[in-house]
């Protein structure tokens, strides 16, 4: 059994079917991918796997289904998403972004917190370390560059420990030199106990990275291998060129 | 509806403009004198001697367009990238004004005195057995006409084909050769003339024009549009034929039916209850979270955290304390005045500066807590620490009610929704016989151990320190737990579900949870300010509960800083019969009667000039000393 595993989900919106009865799996330490030209259901299989669209099917974690909770009780399961846009909380520092996500909820919090503001002291500068943010943690994000900002999304995703973190498309708008750098953050995070769903445009990462790619067309799975397999496969090859024809 | 596509402004002075350009039409017919709607112009000019319907209709509808036009290029046009509150809050701004000016340029005030006459057919005639009069027939056949007319100018001209391209992206109409500017002056006028027209149309048959009461038809106007999606004219009118017909539907239906207990004020079901099914309807099609392709419309000042909260709490509390010990009545009034309403600021500094949820329901949850004070002490005996700790807890339980439907939708929706609460609350709880009703409620004054902390006394020794005391040292206690809630966890969450749901929710951040508990601080909030008032008023009737109290108070607050503390404390400074007015009046020799007719105007400007409130000038004034 893998640590998160997906059957059947499909998602339409009225008579459009976005995403047609895929299964992903991501087992332990793992850091599969899933690419496939635009529009091809990527960011929806995400959304439908983190609950931020109905769908049907189903999303086990660890063995646990996680089918019909809200965005925020898979997040605290230990399933956690990043943007395409990052979406980082602009009024908080980037050390608060992560606090956030870090710090637990009681039913006594609000009691305590009126009383006490200070007296929780989460730990969130390992994650700063782990993605080098260690001098930016006071900053506002509007402050950090684009590379910089991407990589607090992904610090904020970490941070609460998650058994599997979904990015979509950490790399966009990266340099191709950032872009590797990020490549070797990746690398790192099984190490800390976080599987990866990558997906992104940017081949060079995703097939230097992942030892499984899915690729995704019209919603349905068309091909599942290797790197070097999906380069290979006729299918793919014909999806991308379709598209940039 | 037409300005939200000029300018995406809901503008809340659009009927306070109708209900000026009504009282000025039936002034012209009766003197033949156009009253101008500006300070500093001559109050009237004659126009001429004895004016036709024609000719009155007319001037005051060319005076309507112009009053449109001069609120885009003076208010709106200025504001057109500031924050959606700042706009909505120099509307309020306006509609203070206006509301005011009418009650001095027509002094004769009170619909009584004026000889309110409609042009409207005469004489009435049968429809499902029903007598309908003429006029009726008329009002709607002119309501279905301009709407369909409406309709096809945007449907089908250039104009409105250039409105509705501007409408979603102002550059992107800017790129296209239109002008944007003047496409938005064209409607504001058209907004403008529309709503005069209706208003002097709807008076002529409900005889009734009231500055306060005609100004208000803006909040099922505002429904009726928001059912339409702000954007369809068929939508929104056969909404508002449904709400007009379901009222007088519910109002035979109620004066008939039996079932209903006889403390349920019966006018207020009628009044409140198309309200509720709208409000329903809004809420039925809102979602818990926004979905990825939702436009994010608000944003808000920057919300700094709190320092040296005890500090300043003891400093401002300590003087306050000092003022009330060794000033004069009125100023021990005017302090009181001033940190109660700073308490229900504060309920809005929670729940619409950190977690940006835009409440126009704050001054009702606080008459709920007032008068259920009130009950409680006076009539079930229940003494004092007890009877408003239990009030503040069934208002906390109502702030919940009322926020469980409220966390499905935002922004200005939100706030037309709350709205509609706090008139239905107004309506079907204060009025009620059961709770006091109109007639008014005297509460029993408090003491505690002994120590009498009642407010009012005879002779000198009138508006007790003691009361004053007691409301500075609950405000300062009240103000240190919302700072420290800003600087947990918990106020980390709240500003996060303000900046982003979807992002927030990502995190493991339970949103409705975060809403529910900030509705909750704030109702608590919102309470105390409510119980305060309850022991401060001589005596406690609805009229200190309306919703245009809450109207101006978010705009206060919002102008003091609607995102810290500090915002609250000017909002309390601000408001009226507060310190600031007290200074004002005690210093400058100026009318008091132009009071809110110029603290409107100061809204408007300070909205203009200072976006994010006085709060976050300071603010930047200091870190440009300290660099």
């Amino acid at each position: 059994m893998s640590r998160l595993e997906v059957r059947g989900l499909s998602v339409s919106y009225g008579g459009l079917v976005a995403v047609d009865a895929v299964d992903l799996d991501v087992g332990d330490g793992a850091i599969v991918g899933l690419i496939g030209p635009n529009g091809a259901g990527k960011t929806t299989c995400i959304d439908a796997v983190c609950g931020f669209v109905g769908a049907s099917g189903h999303v086990r974690l660890d063995g646990r289904a996680l089918d019909g909770l809200p965005p925020h009780a898979r997040a605290r399961a230990g399933l956690v998403r990043t943007f395409q846009s990052v979406e980082l909380f602009d009024d908080l520092t980037v050390r608060e972004n992560l606090l956030v996500a870090a710090a637990p909820t009681r039913w006594w919090s609000l009691l305590a917190d009126a009383l006490a503001p200070r007296r929780t002291r989460v730990d969130v500068d390992w994650a700063l370390d782990a993605l080098g943010l260690r001098d930016a943690g006071d900053a506002r994000p509007r402050e950090l560059p684009a590379g910089a900002r991407r990589l607090v999304g992904l610090a904020r995703a970490i941070v609460s420990r998650p058994r599997v973190v979904l990015l979509d498309e950490p790399a966009a708008g990266l340099d191709p030199s950032e872009s590797t750098a990020l490549g070797e953050r990746l690398r790192a995070l099984p190490a800390l106990g976080i599987s990866v769903l990558l997906v992104d445009h940017d081949m060079h990462l995703v097939l230097g990275v992942c030892e499984e790619v899915t690729v995704l067309d019209f919603g349905q799975v068309i091909a599942r291998g290797t790197p070097a397999e999906v380069r290979a496969d006729p299918a793919v090859a014909r999806a991308y060129l379709g598209t940039t024809r | 509806m037409l300005t939200y596509r000029a300018s995406g402004v809901v503008n809340f002075a659009h009927a306070a403009l109708g209900m000026f350009c009504a009282y000025a039409y039936y002034e012209l017919r009766a003197t033949g004198e156009l009253a101008l709607p500006l300070l500093g112009l001559p109050a009237r000019v004659p126009v001429v001697e004895r004016p036709t319907v024609f000719t009155a209709l007319v001037a005051v509808l060319v005076m309507a367009a112009v009053m449109g036009l001069l609120q885009h290029v003076l208010v709106f046009r200025p504001l057109r990238s500031a924050p959606p509150l700042a706009r909505v809050v120099a509307s309020l701004g306006i509609f203070l004004y206006l509301q005011d000016l009418a009650r001095l340029r027509f002094r004769k005030a009170g619909a009584a005195s004026f000889e309110i006459t409609s042009f409207l057919p005469r004489g009435s005639r049968e429809l499902f057995g029903v007598v309908v009069p003429n006029n009726r027939f008329a009002l709607a056949a002119i309501a279905i006409t301009i709407a369909v007319a409406a309709g096809a100018l945007y449907q089908w001209t250039r104009f409105g084909l250039a409105t509705r391209a501007a409408a979603e992206s102002e550059k992107g109409a800017l790129l296209l050769g239109l002008a944007p500017d003047r496409l938005a002056a064209a409607n504001w006028a058209l907004a403008s003339v529309l709503s005069a027209l209706s208003v002097i149309l709807i008076t002529g048959i409900t005889k009734q024009l009231d500055p306060i009461a005609t100004s208000l038809l803006v909040i099922p106007a505002l429904a009726a549009a928001l059912l339409g999606g702000l954007s369809s004219f068929t939508l929104a009118t056969v909404a508002g034929f449904a709400i007009g017909m379901a009222q007088s539907g519910v109002l035979t239906y109620v004066t008939r039916a039996d079932w209903i207990p006889g403390w349920l004020p019966r006018g207020g079901v009628e009044r409140s209850l198309p309200f509720l099914v709208i409000i329903a309807a809004i809420v039925w099609r809102g979602r818990t979270i926004p979905a990825r392709d939702a436009l994010v419309e608000q944003r808000l000042p920057e919300s700094p955290s709190p320092r040296h909260p005890l500090v300043a709490a003891t400093v401002l509390g300590g003087a306050a304390v000092a003022g009330l010990w060794t000033l004069s009545s009125q100023w021990r009034l005017a302090i009181v005045v001033s940190v109660i309403a700073a308490t229900i600021a504060l309920s809005s500094v929670v729940l619409t500066g950190y977690v940006g949820q835009i409440s126009l329901a704050q001054y009702a949850f606080a008459g709920v807590a007032a008068f259920t004070t009130a009950k409680l002490a006076a009539d079930a005996d229940i003494p004092f620490p007890w009877s408003p700790l239990l009030a503040i807890a069934v208002t906390v339980a109502v702030g919940v009610a009322v926020g469980v439907p409220a966390v499905r939708v935002r922004g200005m929706t939100l706030a037309i929704a709350t709205a509609g609460a706090a008139v239905a609350i107004q309506e079907l709880f204060f009025n009620s016989s059961a709770v006091g009703g109109i007639a008014g409620l005297e509460v029993p004054p408090p003491a505690l151990f002994g120590v009498d902390l009642g407010f009012a006394a005879v002779g000198a020794d009138n508006f007790r320190p003691a009361f004053g005391t007691l409301a500075v040292v609950l405000l300062a206690l009240a103000c240190v737990a919302v700072a420290n809630l800003r600087r947990s966890p918990t106020g980390l969450r709240w500003l996060a579900v303000r900046a982003n749901e979807r992002a927030a929710a990502a995190a493991g951040v339970n949103v409705t949870a975060a809403k529910l508990t900030a509705f909750a601080i704030s109702s608590g909030l919102a309470a105390l300010g409510g119980v305060l008032l309850a022991y401060q008023l001589p005596t406690l009737s609805p009229d200190a509960f309306l919703v245009v109290g809450a109207l101006a108070l978010l705009a206060l607050t919002y102008l003091g800083g609607i995102a810290s503390i500090t915002g609250a404390i000017v909002a309390g400074l601000l408001a009226a019969g507060g310190v600031v007015t007290k200074l004002g009046g005690g210093t400058s020799g100026s009318s008091p009667e132009y009071q809110f007719a110029v603290s409107g105007l100061a809204l408007v400007v300070v909205a203009i000039v200072w976006p994010d409130g006085v709060a976050g000038a300071l603010r930047r004034l200091a870190a440009r000393i300290r660099r």
